[in-house]
């Protein structure tokens, strides 16, 4: 007889016995956010011990006890050993920098798609070269960021370069001092593309499985966090921080936060609504920007991390756009934020990492020739992934998710060549192929009589 | 690929195929005398004829190119076109004395309600606000109008057996069954190609960019009916503003005269304040829109907008319906106000009407003389107690009929677990599905209601998504997992077309 529905908390019972794998994986980890509701929902157990399938980890645990442990083949860590080589402001310039250099000395055309960056120094080693260039932009205002803080902490606006004669002659950031905590100076972007008068800067996911061959997932959703005040240049307002930074922690403190909505659009809603005044070719040519800059920011890192089999890494990036829709990327984060204010978010969340989890592939379940898993679109795979040519949009970001998985007939995404010559995909060929037509999810198709509802997983059977 | 079906003429989605002919009744010709804005176009024409050739005599032909050049045609076309409906849509039977009854007992008690809120709080309607209480709270909300609906008795005249036993609204009203909607709505049919279904489909960017290329046609003719035709395939994002536009016969550009207009309405609302009417329009607007995922950027523009809507005397002069009553006060210095002036009382999810513009348009004034066209066309209807045939109550019967013809076992099943379908359905139909859908969607919706002028597709969506439910509902064993089922946030995963094609042409998806 047919069960009444279950609770979206219950495991996963109802899957497909097409699995083959039916043996119980671990997981290890600290967090209590959407990573363990994620986890814990494919059914995985926990364990304190070392025989996880999967840890994921905070960055002080991959540089102090990575190096040190040994590794079965087919355990996984949540981070790659030098992350901070994108993921820290200053590195990530300084790689930004060296990269389009190189380009520039290959003479390759795409040297100059390489500035979207604002003009950035790091203090208090560039400081002589920072205050060239100051001299040059007068009218500019310039933002301080602590390299090492995160959360919007200790990021300051200032004009005049007495502003910061305090910070400077404390002698904690003289730049003979080792200890010395590092900032960078960035040439502030006054002039952010406004929605109803205020400003916002929009969060996307990138997973990469590999930097060799460099394979990057772009997730389609993503936010767009608001600030609570409306926007203005005047001078007076810099030492508004609810204004001009968007991170959630700030905006938390504002009297006009609203904590139902978290002051976030879904990627959706922003492109409806530029859809709507500028059309198709901006809103479309928009997205792809956003797409080749996450893209070009790990090209820039690509060769100087330390590629291993077992490591891969949820990405979340910080990007801005003008007013005449120039890209900007602020930052990168390692350990984006899995926490929720509002039950969407929550949702979001854990169905990002479900999708990644699916994309890891511990259970085993993909062929390898997939081009989208849940809201994951292939976008690189050693070369570029381009989406269905018949589509309107050169880029899948922003675009609604459909339920089912799609493949791709192309040869170079399959498991049995590869752009590179990588070591870390034999496993593949190894790897039980098991995949059903049903989809890795377990969801019937669109138009099946009685679809259960996607997020709780009910399914009815009579 | 193929557009064209046996059954079908050539290229149903291009609507400049199609004929749209008005012929004049004397009715209509004099409408078109007594028009104000023809006369001043018609003298404005005279004096450029006068001024270009003062001497030459005129044909027919310098006039016909007089017009065109003074962008008249298209004004006066889209004028006649609007009045030959109006005609056509105008009330022919007297209402039932029972729906009338409830009608006056609705404003009452609407006038009652406020009137009690106000010396909860204190004050006067109108006048200074010096009691340091804030306290308000609804006057009505979507459930006080659906009970004063369902209250309304079988005329006691007729044979009681042929009422309707099962559903809600007992009113003995004729309602269209499935062959009359598929004929009505042949346009949805799945062999046309429809925005919300076909865009994402592989080989989707030819139809794409053929619908461009027609919706820019379409907005150069700018003739109502043909832009009516063309958004019921569905209108794409960058159109629908001006598609929008056309099929409410708005001004094509919004000058000095429109942005003078709404100034001065928000400047009414500034200058003397309805104590507890305004109260509340801001009320919805903070809590509804502040706590919307998708508005909340907007939430002072909807607010502007709804003050504005309050202030203007054209929506209670030109509605198809009267929802409600203004009341009718007496101000210090003799002069009469109605407040609101225009005759739309606030209750809880007004805004939701409002909202969704937000996305569409840049302008607030464009935001709002397009809810203003909307809300006189459209949603009057939705908030009206009236018997009339594609006014709430009938639709509600719809929805009963619909859902008792496509699954009877269903709504069976839903009173034995003592639901009734209605109401749940009721909310989704009073507010345009707006407080379910994810936007996008019910923008794809309102292309249709827009295009067809006509909100029947609300209990034909609303009985879809039963329908579509039907087999998780059957096993329900109580309310609240119906309640629970149909909850208005498992809507967001909704796509309107094609579950609207599979209601209607269910033998397209054996």
């Amino acid at each position: 007889m047919s069960k009444p529905p279950t609770s979206s908390s219950a495991p996963q019972q109802n899957k497909p016995s097409s699995a083959s794998s039916t043996r119980v994986f671990y997981f290890r980890t600290t967090f209590r956010n959407a990573i363990y509701e994620a986890l814990k929902r494919r059914g995985w157990k926990e364990t304190d011990g070392d025989n996880w399938d999967l840890h994921w980890t905070e960055r002080e645990w991959m540089s102090e006890v990575f190096d040190s442990i040994h590794l079965s083949p087919t355990q996984r860590v949540n981070h790659f050993r030098n992350q901070r080589e994108l993921c820290r402001k200053d590195l990530m310039v300084k790689n930004l920098k060296r990269h389009k250099r190189q380009l520039q000395k290959e003479q390759n055309a795409e040297a100059d798609a390489y500035s979207f960056w604002p003009l950035t120094y790091v203090l208090p080693g560039d400081y002589a070269l920072f205050v060239e260039e100051y001299k040059r932009y007068p009218t500019s205002f310039w933002i301080m960021k602590p390299v090492g803080r995160a959360q919007g902490k200790g990021i300051f606006l200032f004009k005049q370069l007495k502003e910061i004669a305090k910070w400077k002659s404390d002698s904690r950031y003289n730049a003979e001092n080792k200890d010395a905590e590092t900032y960078v100076v960035q040439r502030y972007i006054s002039n952010p593309y406004l929605v109803a008068g205020r400003k916002f800067d929009i969060r996307l996911y990138a997973l990469v499985t590999s930097y060799n061959p460099l394979t990057v997932w772009l997730h389609r959703s993503g936010f767009c966090r608001f600030s609570s005040t409306r926007y203005s240049n005047d001078a007076k307002t810099m030492q508004d921080t609810t204004m001009h930074l968007t991170n959630v922690a700030i905006q938390k403190k504002s009297e006009t936060y609203d904590s139902e909505t978290g002051g976030k659009w879904s990627l959706r809603d922003l492109k409806l609504y530029l859809m709507s005044r500028y059309g198709v070719a901006v809103t479309d040519r928009l997205f792809y920007d956003m797409e080749m800059t996450i893209l070009r920011c790990l090209f820039s890192v690509q060769n100087i991390m330390m590629n291993d089999k077992h490591c891969f890494e949820l990405y979340g990036f910080d990007l801005i756009f003008d007013d005449s829709f120039k890209v900007y990327v602020i930052e990168v984060n390692a350990s984006p934020s899995m926490s929720a204010n509002t039950k969407e978010d929550m949702d979001l969340k854990v169905g990002l990492l479900s999708n990644a989890f699916d994309i890891v592939d511990l259970e085993g379940k993909l062929q390898g020739n997939e081009t989208r898993v849940g809201g994951f679109d292939l976008v690189h795979k050693g070369i570029p992934i381009k989406p269905n040519s018949t589509s309107q949009y050169t880029t899948n970001l922003g675009c609604d998710i459909p339920d089912d998985i799609v493949r791709s007939t192309e040869k170079s995404v399959g498991s049995t060549t590869n752009g590179g010559t990588p070591k870390a995909d034999d496993e593949k060929g190894k790897r039980d192929r098991s995949g059903s037509k049903v989809g890795i999810t377990g969801r019937p198709a669109f138009g099946a009589g009685g679809r259960s509802d996607s997020r709780s997983g009910r399914k009815t059977s009579t | 690929m193929d557009q064209s079906a046996p059954h079908h003429p050539p290229h149903p989605s291009n609507p400049l195929n199609h004929h749209h002919t008005v012929t004049p009744s004397s009715a209509l010709l004099s409408s078109l005398h007594l028009d104000p804005f023809l006369h001043l176009s018609l003298l404005h024409l005279k004096k450029n004829l006068i001024a270009s050739s003062p001497t030459t005599p005129h044909t027919v032909e310098s006039l016909k190119s007089a017009m065109l050049e003074l962008g008249l045609t298209p004004k006066i076309r889209n004028l006649a076109y609007s009045l030959s409906c109006s005609e056509r849509d105008r009330k022919s039977t007297p209402e039932i004395l029972q729906v009338e009854q409830a009608r006056d007992d609705w404003r009452q008690s609407i006038y009652d309600e406020l009137l009690s809120v106000c010396s909860e709080r204190g004050v006067s309607i109108v006048g200074p606000d010096t009691q340091q209480n804030k306290k308000i709270r609804y006057i009505f909300d979507s459930e006080d109008l659906f009970d004063a609906i369902k209250r309304i008795p079988c005329s006691s005249n007729l044979n009681a057996s042929l009422c309707h036993n099962y559903g809600l609204i007992k009113l003995r009203l004729s309602t269209p069954d499935h062959s009359v909607l598929r004929t009505k709505f042949s346009e949805l049919h799945p062999c046309n190609r429809h925005y919300g279904v076909d865009e994402i489909m592989t080989g989707s960017s030819k139809f794409i960019q053929h619908r461009q290329e027609v919706g820019v046609k379409v907005l150069q003719e700018s003739y109502v009916p043909i832009s009516r035709q063309y958004a019921r395939y569905g209108i794409p994002a960058s159109l629908r503003p001006e598609i929008y536009r056309v099929c409410l016969n708005l001004p094509r550009t919004f000058g000095a005269k429109e942005g003078e207009y709404y100034k001065s309405l928000r400047e009414k609302a500034r200058a003397i304040k309805y104590n507890v009417v305004d109260e509340l329009f801001e009320m919805d607007s903070q809590t509804i829109i502040s706590n919307s995922m998708s508005f909340f950027p907007f939430v002072e523009n909807i607010t502007n907008v709804v003050l504005a809507f309050s202030r203007d005397s054209w929506v209670a002069q030109n509605s198809t319906y009267a929802a409600h009553e203004s009341i009718k006060y007496e101000m210090s210095d003799g002069t009469n106000v109605s407040i609101p002036s225009s005759g739309v009382q606030p209750f809880k999810g007004f805004v939701n009407y409002i909202a969704p513009l937000s996305l569409v348009y840049e302008d607030e004034e464009r935001i709002y003389f397009t809810f203003r066209g909307m809300y006189s066309r459209l949603w009057c209807k939705l908030n009206v107690i009236s018997s009339d045939s594609g006014a709430l109550i009938h639709l509600c019967k719809t929805f009963e009929d619909l859902l008792l013809a496509w699954d009877p076992a269903l709504f069976m099943h839903l009173l034995s677990v003592n639901v009734d379908p209605l109401s749940i359905a009721f909310s989704w139909i009073h507010l345009a599905f707006t407080n379910v859908l994810e936007t996008e969607q019910l923008l794809l919706l309102w292309d249709r209601l827009v295009g067809y002028d006509d909100l029947l597709l609300l209990p034909v969506l609303s009985a879809a998504i039963f329908t579509f439910r039907s087999e998780t509902l059957m096993c329900t064993s109580s309310a609240q997992e119906v309640k629970d089922i149909l909850d208005n946030n498992s809507g967001r995963r909704i796509k309107v077309i094609p579950l609207l094609q599979a209601a209607l042409f269910r033998e397209c998806f054996k």
